[in-house]
C-alpha cells in the first residue's frame, strides 16, 4: 500500500484525493494542514462575512470530507522536508512518503509600509481566520480603508458594505479591478460603483501615521480599520529549500511533478502552461488548482496523466455587477454593447485570445472553449461569439457526436 | 451512465422538450398551473444551425469543468455519475457558466446556477424531455 503525504489544506489538495483515489483504491493518504481546520473554500470568506453564506458553508464539501474518503488529516504546520529519506517533519512529527504533493498555496503580500505596526486594526482577506478577524473588527464599527481595489479587495468591500457605508478603496493603478478587466470594462466598474464605493485611484501610500493613511500625493485618509488586499505570493519555501526549481512560481513538468524524485507540486504555488500565450505563468485560480490537483494525484498512483493547457479566467458578481472572462486581452478587439451589458472579444486571425463580458454571461464557456482548444473561427461571425452563442458556432461533425453521445466536446 | 442523447436529425424544433422540462420542475403536478402565463426558463433548449435544430441539455460529463469550477460545493457529480446542483449553496458567482463547453448551465433569474438533473430530483423520476419528444429525437440511455 502505497503511502501519499499532501501538504496544504485546499483545493489542490482536493482535486489530488480525488485523483490519487480514482487510480489507487488502497492509497493511504495523509493530508498536513497548518491552517488546522478541515478543507474549505476561500473564495466563500466574502459571502460569509456577507452573510449570504453561513459559517459552516465554507465547508464546500462537508465538515467530514477526510473522513469520508479515508484520509488521514494532521493539523500541523509542515517545517522540512526531507527527500532523502522521503519524510516530512511538521511540529516534530515525521511523516514518511513514497509520493508527496507541496499544495501550499499562497498567502498575502504585505510589503514594509512605514508606520503600519502603529495601525491597531490590521486585516488581510484571505482565510477563513482573516475573515473571522476582520468580521469581529467590524462588528465594532467605523470606517474602513482596503488598500488593493483587485477581486480580493473588491470582495472584500462588498462584505464589509454589510457593515458599513464609510469605505474608502485605494490602489496604485488607474481603475478597479486592473488585472482582471480591461480599461474599458474596469472604467464601466468603477463608473456603476462610484455611487456606493470612494475610489481613491493612481494613490501610492506612502506611510500611515497611527489610523492614517498618507498618500504619495499628500492626501491623508482616516480609518478604523485596514485591510490590505495586495495580491498574493506562492508559499514555496518548503520547495526551494529542498533544491526544487522555482522561478515566479515552483516549475512543474505537465505531470505536476517537480525537478524531485516523488515530488509534486499543484495550486497556487506552480506555474501554469498558459494556453494564449504558451509561455508558463502563475494563474493562481481555484479551477486550475483542482485540475492541476487532480492530474498530479493520478501520476502520484502510478497514471499517466497530463495538465498541458491551462486558461486564465474569472467569474464573479460584484455589487450586482457580472462579470466574466477569460484568455488575454490581445489581439483585435471586437465589443459590443447590449443594453446595460459590455462585451469584448479578443481576436487573432482565426484564434480567440480572450473576451470580458460585463452582465449577462450565459453560455460563456462556449467562448472559453474556443481559448482553450485554440479553435478556428474561421467561418463564424465575432458579432454572434458575442452575443448569440450557442452549439451552432461548432463543427456540426462535432457537435451531433458530442449530443449524439459518441465523444465529449 | 445513462445519459441523454439527441439525434438532431430527428428533431423537429418544436420545443415541447422545453415546456415538459418546465413542467416537469414546475413542482406541481397541474401543467396549467406550471405554464399558463409563465416565461419558463427550462433546463433544455432548442437551438438551431441553419435548418438543423437540436435540445442541449447537460451532457453529464466524465470531468465535469463546472464542478471542477464551482466554488460554494453546489455542483457535484454524483456516485451515480450525474452532475446536480444544489442552489441553496450557489453563490451566483457565475464560474459554471464561465466553463461549460456546451453552454448548459445557467444563472436564474433569481443568480442561482440551474442545470438539468435528469428528472431525479422532481417527481417524475425520468427525464420528462425523453418520454415526452414526439418524434423520438431525444433518449435516455447507456452508451
Amino acid at each position: 500500500m502505497k503511502k501519499y503525504v499532501l501538504i496544504g489544506g485546499s483545493i489542490a489538495t482536493e482535486g489530488a484525493i480525488e485523483g490519487i483515489l480514482s487510480a489507487d483504491a488502497q492509497a493511504r493518504i495523509t493530508v498536513i494542514c497548518g491552517e488546522k481546520r478541515p478543507l474549505y473554500s476561500r473564495p466563500l470568506i466574502s459571502y460569509v462575512l456577507e452573510k449570504k453564506t453561513p459559517d459552516e458553508g465554507l465547508y464546500f464539501r462537508g465538515k467530514d470530507y477526510y473522513e469520508k474518503k479515508g484520509v488521514r488529516a494532521v493539523y500541523a504546520m509542515a517545517d522540512k522536508i526531507d527527500p532523502e529519506k522521503k519524510l516530512v517533519c511538521a511540529e516534530g512529527k515525521e511523516y514518511p512518503y513514497d509520493e508527496l504533493l507541496v499544495a501550499t498555496g499562497s498567502k498575502p503580500f504585505v510589503p514594509p509600509i512605514k508606520g503600519l505596526e502603529g495601525v491597531t486594526e490590521k486585516h488581510t482577506f484571505y482565510t477563513m481566520d482573516d475573515m473571522t478577524g476582520l468580521r469581529a473588527a467590524l462588528e465594532k464599527g467605523g470606517k474602513v480603508l482596503i488598500v488593493g481595489a483587485g477581486l480580493i479587495g473588491m470582495k472584500c468591500a462588498e462584505g464589509v458594505k454589510e457593515y458599513t457605508d464609510d469605505i474608502v478603496i485605494a490602489d496604485m493603478a488607474p481603475r478597479p479591478l486592473p488585472a482582471a478587466t480591461t480599461p474599458e470594462a474596469g472604467a464601466i466598474v468603477q463608473e456603476r460603483l462610484s455611487e456606493i464605493i470612494d475610489f481613491r485611484l493612481n494613490a501610492a501610500l506612502d506611510r500611515f501615521e497611527g489610523n492614517k493613511a498618507v498618500f504619495a500625493s499628500g492626501e491623508e485618509v482616516a480609518f478604523d480599520v485596514l485591510v490590505l488586499a495586495l495580491g498574493v505570493r506562492p508559499q514555496v519555501g518548503l520547495l526551494k529549500e529542498i533544491g526544487a526549481e522555482v522561478s515566479r512560481g515552483v516549475i512543474v513538468n505537465e505531470r505536476m511533478q517537480t525537478n524531485l524524485p516523488h515530488v509534486y507540486a499543484a495550486g497556487d504555488l506552480v506555474e501554469s502552461y498558459e494556453t494564449v500565450s504558451g509561455d508558463k505563468r502563475l494563474l493562481q485560480l481555484f479551477p486550475s488548482a483542482y485540475l492541476g490537483g487532480k492530474i498530479a494525484g493520478r501520476n502520484m498512483a502510478g497514471e499517466e496523466a497530463a495538465f498541458t493547457t491551462d486558461v486564465p479566467m474569472n467569474a464573479t458578481k460584484l455589487f450586482g455587477i457580472r462579470i466574466t472572462s477569460a484568455g488575454l486581452f490581445l489581439g483585435q478587439k471586437t465589443e459590443a454593447i447590449v443594453g446595460d451589458d459590455y462585451r469584448a472579444i479578443y481576436t487573432d486571425g482565426d484564434r480567440v485570445n480572450g473576451f470580458i463580458l460585463i452582465g449577462d454571461s450565459t453560455r460563456a464557456g462556449i467562448l472559453t472553449d474556443f481559448i482553450r482548444k485554440k479553435r478556428s473561427i474561421a467561418g463564424v461571425e465575432v458579432t454572434k461569439l458575442l452575443t448569440d452563442r450557442d452549439l451552432s458556432v461548432y463543427p456540426a461533425e462535432e457537435r451531433r457526436a458530442a449530443l449524439g453521445g459518441k465523444y465529449e466536446i | 451512465m445513462k445519459r441523454i442523447y439527441v439525434k438532431e436529425e430527428w428533431c423537429l424544433g418544436c420545443r415541447l422538450c422545453e415546456y415538459e422540462c418546465a413542467y416537469a420542475n414546475s413542482g406541481t403536478h397541474n401543467i396549467v398551473l406550471a405554464l399558463k402565463d409563465k416565461a419558463i426558463d427550462p433546463n433544455v433548449k432548442v437551438q438551431e444551425d441553419g435548418k438543423i435544430t437540436f435540445a442541449v441539455s447537460c451532457r453529464h460529463c466524465d470531468e465535469p469543468l463546472c464542478v471542477s469550477a464551482c466554488i460554494s460545493g453546489a455542483l457535484t457529480k454524483e456516485e451515480g455519475g450525474a452532475v446536480t446542483v444544489d442552489r441553496s449553496k450557489c453563490v451566483g458567482c457565475g464560474s459554471c457558466v464561465m466553463v461549460c463547453p456546451y453552454g448548459a448551465v445557467r444563472l436564474t433569474k433569481e443568480g442561482s446556477a440551474n442545470k438539468c438533473q435528469l428528472c431525479m430530483n422532481n417527481a417524475f423520476g425520468e427525464p420528462l424531455c425523453v418520454s415526452k419528444c414526439p418524434n423520438g429525437a431525444i433518449v435516455f440511455e447507456e452508451k
